[in-house]
């Protein structure tokens, strides 16, 4: 199994600004502010491997999608190293972006007052891919996840799981080698995520696309992920199998998954 | 490298025909580029008066203010149509954090910025200044000569990557702060204003910065004063799309920076 991603001790940090507080707060913050550092990752380690699905979970704020952002080439982090593909993302942007494709379940890539069909057609542009290529890879993912009924509506139009469909297809047609998918589920009812959930198996058994997926649901990684990677406090707090998890968290026998991680973060905001 | 250039150039065309066909959706278009059409009469309106009312300023007649008046407005009109992303960007794709969609793109970002907004409307800014100037011209009684057409063609093309220029610097500055945007008002809406200043009776100051900072006379007066004969170096008209180009790539620079400062800090 060839590995595609290695981020080595990746660390960043944003600066956010606080008001001060107290009497005159708002006056006194038109001349001053207090900057605060906020270590957003904390030395980060992981690799993933050609055609796996990892899941990445953590609490709101524990860093996840600065981790995707950083890997998908929109954050430059302050040091460490991050290899996708053999290539560093901020380094080179429009190599790395032509060979991964990222869906953010809260933003869209689709153009908000055009046709879900003229989406993709200008996506074939921005892409450069090949008529032949389009031709092929559109009508295989219109296929698979039925959307040929929603091509001629504007993406404003859609209702959310409609919306998610088109959006993977959208952020496939181009046969990325890598997905990033940023909290893909939220928002969508039982039947949208059922069909996403079966959609992302099958794509990553057919064509061997490497995911991963942030989220807050443990139902997305039990379903897909073999393998999960916890993050806290900028910190990678675990990686391995979900049963590993299991068995250090579960304080009896069938505990709910979602209890377990409950567990695992108060575990962490004990030992901190 | 070649190649990329051409594909950046056609996702650009792509992008403004598409925002062109959903535009024409909006029933409304052409009532708004009716407002726009008398803003910009309403405009030019005080120095008519004035001038119909006192009479001509030694060799200025008002014909003269329009031409060198109107080719800043066509250039205005054509850089807020072609690079309306950019005069959006700082509050449309900055604060939306739509950016982080666009550096996901294989493309360049300028071209992404530049061709994500487009207003049909906005062309009628371009098309009353660009009418203005031919009338002027005619009133003057310039020949159509290739001359003639080639300095004023260059001057607008010269004027549109200023403008455009304006658009840039402004967006990149706005990677640093938002606060600070309002003075460049200065740059864009207040800078042709300017251009209503008969030369002869501008300030030396005014002068200057509006030739070297920001060299909005190098594409309105000079131009208008070589192809009327008022007695400029023929050069001098020349020097607009040199000029225009210059600040552009000097504004692409601060944008690049900013673009920098951006994917360092996240937004």
């Amino acid at each position: 199994m060839a590995e595609q991603i290695r981020l080595t001790d990746i660390q960043k940090h944003f600066t956010v600004y606080e008001r001060p507080d107290g009497k005159w707060a708002l006056l006194r913050a038109a001349f001053s502010r207090k900057a605060r550092r906020v270590q957003a990752l904390d030395g980060v380690s992981f690799r993933i491997g050609e055609g796996e699905i990892v899941g990445c979970i953590g609490p709101n704020g524990a860093g996840k999608s600065t981790t995707v952002k950083v890997m998908s080439g929109i954050l430059t982090p302050d040091a460490g190293e991050c290899l996708i593909l053999g290539r560093t993302p901020w380094k080179e942007r429009i190599a790395h972006v032509s060979q991964i494709g990222v869906v953010f379940g809260q933003r869209s890539q689709l153009w908000w007052d055009v046709s879900v069909a003229d989406s993709f057609a200008l996506l074939k542009d921005v892409y450069a891919i090949p008529d032949g290529q389009f031709a092929r890879r559109s009508a295989e993912l219109i296929e698979t996840l039925d959307i040929g009924g929603l091509l001629k509506t504007p993406a404003r139009q859609l209702s959310l799981g409609q919306r998610m469909r088109c959006e993977l297809a959208a952020a496939l047609l181009h046969s990325p080698k890598i997905l990033f998918l940023d909290e893909p589920t939220i928002g969508l009812d039982a039947v949208a995520k059922l069909t996403l959930r079966a959609f992302l198996k099958e794509e990553n058994r057919r064509s061997g696309v490497t995911m991963l997926l942030t989220t807050h649901d443990m139902d997305d990684i039990e379903a897909l992920c073999r393998r999960v990677i916890v993050i806290g406090r900028g910190r990678l707090l675990y990686d391995g199998a979900i049963a590993g998890l299991r068995g250090k968290y579960a304080a009896r026998e069938g505990q709910d998954i979602d209890e377990i991680i409950a567990a695992m973060y108060r575990d962490m905001a004990l030992e901190s | 490298m070649k190649s990329a250039v051409w594909r950046d150039a056609r996702v650009y065309l792509k992008y403004i025909r598409m925002h062109f066909l959903s535009g024409l959706e909006y029933k409304g278009w052409w009532m708004m580029a009716l407002q726009v059409l008398l803003v910009c009469v309403a405009d030019f309106l005080p120095s008519f008066l004035i001038f119909a009312r006192m009479g001509d300023i030694g060799a200025w007649t008002w014909e003269r203010i329009l031409l060198i008046y109107a080719l800043a407005v066509a250039s205005f009109g054509l850089a807020e149509s072609f690079c309306r992303g950019f005069d959006y960007f700082p509050w449309h794709m900055l604060r939306s954090g739509n950016f982080d969609r666009l550096l996901l793109r294989p493309r360049s970002l300028a071209v992404q910025v530049a061709g994500s907004f487009f207003h049909i409307h906005r062309l009628a800014r371009a098309a009353i200044g660009i009418f203005a100037a031919v009338w002027a011209l005619s009133r003057l009684g310039v020949p159509a000569t290739a001359f003639s057409v080639g300095v004023i063609g260059l001057a607008l093309l010269g004027g549109t990557l200023v403008y455009s220029g304006v658009f840039v610097l402004c967006s990149g500055i706005a990677f640093f702060t938002i606060k600070a945007l309002d003075w460049i008002y200065i740059l864009t809406n207040a800078s042709y204003q300017v251009t209503r200043i008969p030369i002869d009776y501008m300030p030396g100051l005014f002068r200057r910065a509006f030739t070297f900072l920001m060299p909005m006379l190098v594409i309105s007066y000079y131009p208008a004063a070589v192809v009327c004969g008022w007695g400029e170096p023929v050069a001098a008209g020349f020097l607009a799309l040199p000029a225009g180009a210059a600040f552009l790539g000097l504004s692409l620079l601060v944008w690049k920076l900013g673009v920098r400062h951006y994917q360092s800090t996240g937004s």
